[in-house]
């Protein structure tokens, strides 16, 4: 082996071969090159040079954190509850007592897809629930990411989607990153970032009450209140126009409403949205002039030095001869009561500065899941066929000729929803793929009690996760590395999967369990079995571009043919190039996109009091993947990070009297949690930040609120109050845990009072 | 790419001619014609840095051996990778090289098949003492490796300094966590103070991994891992 020669066999590893394929991690979409040994093992994981998404470049769980595949808790066997006590069974037997149960459930029936399985195998999946099923019960965890971005960006642009591509970023003269740490979720992009700000000059201005890695390269760093963000983009929207920064030929050509859009803002002037938010007004009226203004940067210079990447050519100079913002936002704008408000004055912001539809500008909801994207466009939502079609007569008309026999009309549950039904005992029976809603969902005792009133939960998944582990009936699927199909990233770019390995165990892909299922399903329903007879994922694929327009022209020859370049929809016919950009002549709304007026509400559900006065927000670490039932089995992202760690200010440490890398819990109304204080400026005095992930079982969905936004039923994971003390103090104010107060509530005592 | 034939030049190498697109290196060409030379500091992805003089080769009608990672192509250039003198300058240079490591170690194996196949026996076989004790105590918490962090061990002594995970971290990643610390014989690379790569701003990516030519920065196996949980 020669080790100078990069993407050669890693044989000092006990490679013998190697597989590229998409990263299975986040939304990024990076290309993967995995080396495996003699025994299906995944022993080492290069980058992919050629996928434009990732450039060459990876993240520590791209490159280290895919050995979960071959983890030794994996599912092997499908597995049956019998007197209590998960049994294994044959997948006959698994399978036909499955499909006896649903029919037997038929008419409230509900499925959660999973946003980290294929196009297909989300295809599939919504055909068998709404074919078969006949219903609409249909969604992922979009519902607990990014549902406020997609309902605001369907009423002002017509499409959830990222308007951009990441090249976008690269030539952008100022960025704005809101909400999001994305050198810890979405690590390539960050890379990408700072390359751009490093190489040419980009100016940076991150909005997040936290101190992200990202701040060392901003020039304006504001720091909201939390819960304050519609008043600061309404601010900052406001000192745009009153500077006359507006661009009018964008306003007047391409959007409507702006009067009273701007009438509305009257009361946003930037002194009292100081007052209101925290940030200073000249940072305000600074960090406007530069979103609407961006510094006309230079080209960004071949990367590549002597010979540059193939996939990182630049577009004609002609295309930047002007400056581009880019908008990128993440969790911290949507996981709030005002969820779908705050992305409406986020997009209001990106309207009224035209900084949409051109080369070097856009607005991006960063997406979590590496197929998040997909998931939603295969139709795994509850109001809308594939490709985002409507559930009108005319889209029912062409699916029910395609497959058949009639569609349901009526909308359908969204995944918060699934989960108040059942704990009103009004939902039975529940098909939950790769998710695990008993730790991601908020108020975890109160999803407990919801699945505990299911009368039948069928889980299909790579591990026995905490929801599988109450589940009737458990169904191995296998994970990435060992199937076919496609994943579609942040960028709306169709990506090929590629089969690695062999399945572990007796596990199956998720598409051939699903399409299995259905076959036993139509039989006992007596409906054609055909409409499930898939032998390749190929075949799915073929028939969800057969029926969806944005993806019509692509075909799993094509993206073969294209090696790792991939092709980003609308790609609406076979010699379509894909789109890079959205929205660069109309809007899937209409030739003009609409202001949204939003008013600042107050800032959370559930605000700091005298019983608990921090405020508790969660989000992510850089080792740590979601929930971490995957991160939690790879062991280097283990042995990196094994802890919780609670980010508590110095100042709070003070008041509290804790000391760095003491033990010591947080209690909030629903719960509480043990973790090891980390002492840092990161965090503001007042405020405490944990990841949500699951360490030596401990979770912070405990603690969260299970409190919604109207608009898209999103948590507030964000915002609620909680209180921090020593491991092993004195109880101050009452006896007993979290649980205590929980029967305490359940008995019909108020919560928190002793 | 859509270079027309315009854009392309044309050279020889050991004999078999080429097409490479204009701009790029003599050793672009030379792995282009399936001709092998080591080119221990170039990565396959990365603009040259030209450290490590080891991708030497003879141009008709120039004097001496350049460093082909250095030189761009030009229309109608014979190139030859092998030949008496070429080979015994490329020889010492890896020998000089090999003798930047611990003979036992896991960068002076890798080294070994290039110095088999320019006939090179290294100065250790032939009895030389080596350098390497001292470059053995180098790095933080001088125990000569760093295995701070669970993804990877940073081993000095099987190092050369050839520089490419520093333009991985920086110029792939834009982490900048690492560099070349000190001089002379006590150059290493390192991180910000020499700490330890754990508490730095190193995130673990492990790019510096996959471009190590030595294997001086090098994975951990998830048995190792195991045998430690």
């Amino acid at each position: 082996m020669v080790l100078t020669e990069r993407g050669s066999i890693r044989t000092d590893l006990g490679a013998m071969r190697t597989v590229d394929t998409t990263c299975a991690y986040c939304g990024v979409g990076c290309g993967v090159r995995l080396h495996i040994d003699g025994r299906d093992q995944i022993v080492w994981v290069d980058d992919q040079p050629q996928n434009p998404s990732s450039q060459g470049m990876l993240c520590v769980k791209g490159r280290f954190g895919l050995t979960f595949v071959n983890h030794e808790d994996r599912l092997t066997k499908p597995l049956i509850r019998r007197n209590g006590v998960l049994e294994e069974a044959t997948w006959d037997e698994a399978l036909d007592y499955v499909a006896d149960k649903f029919v037997e459930h038929r008419d409230s029936f509900a499925v959660l897809a999973s946003a980290k399985a294929t196009n297909e195998d989300g295809y599939v999946l919504q055909k068998l629930t709404r074919l078969l099923m006949g219903t609409n019960n249909i969604d992922h965890c979009t519902r607990l990411c990014h549902s406020p971005s997609v309902e605001a960006m369907l009423m002002q642009l017509g499409s959830g989607a990222t308007s951009n591509s990441y090249e976008d970023y690269d030539n952008a003269g100022c960025l704005m990153v809101v909400g999001s740490d994305t050198s810890s979720n979405h690590p390539v992009i960050a890379s990408r970032l700072r390359r751009t700000i490093d190489e040419r000059g980009t100016k940076l201005i991150v909005v997040n009450p936290k101190r992200i890695d990202l701040c060392d390269y901003a020039t304006y760093f504001l720091r909201p209140n939390p819960g304050t963000d519609v008043a600061l983009f309404n601010g900052l929207a406001k000192a745009i126009i009153d500077e006359g920064l507006a661009d009018s030929e964008f306003v007047n050509g391409r959007t409507q409403g702006f009067e009273t859009w701007a009438e509305s803002l009257k009361d946003y002037t930037t002194e009292r949205v100081e007052h209101l938010t925290g940030v200073p007004a000249e940072d305000i009226r600074g960090a406007a002039r530069l979103y609407a203004r961006p510094p006309l940067g230079p080209l960004a210079p071949n990367p590549g030095g002597i010979r540059p990447l193939v996939s990182d050519q630049r577009p004609a100079t002609s295309d930047f001869s002007y400056g581009g913002s880019c908008l990128i936002w993440g969790m911290g704008v949507t996981q709030h009561t005002c969820g779908t408000d705050n992305a409406h004055a986020l997009l209001n912001l990106a309207l009224v500065a035209g900084q949409l539809g051109r080369p070097g500008n856009g607005v991006s909801p960063l997406r979590g899941q590496n197929n998040v994207q997909g998931c939603g466009d295969a139709g795994c939502i509850p109001d809308n066929l594939p490709g985002y079609q409507g559930l009108g007569e005319a889209n029912r008309t062409k699916f029910e000729q395609a497959w058949g026999s009639l569609l349901p009309c009526e909308r359908g549950l969204r995944a918060t929803e699934m989960f108040e039904l059942a704990a009103e005992g009004g939902l039975e029976c529940l098909y939950v793929t790769g998710e695990n809603p008993l730790l991601s969902e908020p108020y975890i005792a109160h999803a407990e009690e919801a699945v505990e009133k299911l009368k039948f939960l069928v889980v299909q998944d790579i591990f026995l996760n905490e929801t599988a582990q109450r589940a009737d009936v458990v169904l191995p699927a296998t994970s990435f590395a060992e199937k076919d199909g496609t994943f579609t990233n942040s960028e709306r770019r169709v990506q090929r999967v590629r089969k690695a390995i062999e399945p572990v165990g007796e596990s199956r892909p998720d598409w051939d369990i699903t399409a299995d299922l259905a076959r036993r399903i139509a039989r006992r329903l007596e409906m054609p079995v055909e409409q499930f007879g898939y032998e390749h994922p190929s075949q799915v694929f073929a028939e969800m571009a057969s029926l969806t327009p944005i993806l019509g022209g692509i075909s799993y020859e094509r993206l073969e043919a294209l090696g790792e370049e991939g092709i980003q929809w609308p790609c609406p016919a076979p010699d379509h190039p894909g789109t890079k950009r959205l929205y660069t002549e109309t809007f899937n709304v209409g030739p003009r996109a609409p202001f949204v007026p939003v008013e600042q509400g107050p800032p959370a559900a559930e605000l700091p009091s005298r019983r608990f006065p921090l405020l508790l927000n969660t989000g992510r670490i850089l080792y740590h993947w979601h929930g971490g039932t995957i991160t939690t089995r790879a062991r280097t992202l283990l042995a990196r990070s094994p802890q919780l760690q609670i980010a508590v200010n110095p100042a709070d440490a003070a008041r509290f009297n804790i000391a760095d890398g003491e033990d010591v819990v947080l209690y909030s109304k629903r719960g509480d949690l043990e973790g090891k204080a980390s002492l840092t400026e990161a965090v503001r005095a007042g405020e405490v930040f944990v990841p949500f992930v699951k360490l030596q079982e401990r979770n912070a969905n405990f603690l969260t609120n299970a409190v919604y936004d109207p608009k898209s039923r999103i948590p507030e994971y964000k915002v609620c109050a909680v209180r921090i003390q020593k491991v092993g103090a004195p109880q101050t104010l009452r006896p007993g845990s979290g649980q205590a107060w929980r029967r305490g509530r359940r008995e019909g005592g108020s919560a928190g009072h002793a | 790419m859509s270079d027309g034939a315009a854009s392309r030049v044309q050279v020889t190498i050991d004999g078999r001619s080429v097409s490479v697109p204009e701009g790029a290196s003599l050793l672009d060409a030379v792995l282009a014609a399936g001709a092998h030379i080591p080119h221990l500091c170039k990565d396959d992805d990365q603009a040259a840095i030209g450290a490590c003089r080891t991708c030497l080769v003879q141009v008709e009608g120039q004097r001496g051996f350049p460093a082909s990672c250095y030189l761009p192509a030009r229309d109608g250039m014979a190139v030859a990778t092998r030949g008496e003198d070429l080979d015994r300058v490329r020889g010492t240079v890896l020998d000089l090289t090999a003798a930047m490591l611990d003979p036992g170690g896991r960068g002076a194996a890798h080294l070994a098949g290039e110095l088999a196949r320019y006939d090179v026996a290294s100065r250790f076989e032939r009895g030389a003492a080596h350098p390497s004790t001292l470059r053995q105590a180098q790095g933080s918490g001088r125990t000569g490796v760093d295995d701070s962090t669970p993804a990877f061990t940073l081993s000095h002594a099987d190092c050369i300094l050839c520089q490419r995970c520093v333009e991985g971290c920086q110029d792939v990643q834009h982490i900048g966590a690492i560099a070349v610390l000190g001089g002379g014989e006590r150059a290493h690379i390192g991180a910000f103070l020499d700490q330890p790569l754990v508490e730095s701003i190193c995130t673990s990516c492990g790019t510096c991994v996959s471009v190590c030519p030595t294997g001086a920065l090098y994975p951990r196996s998830n048995q190792q891992l195991a045998a430690s949980d």
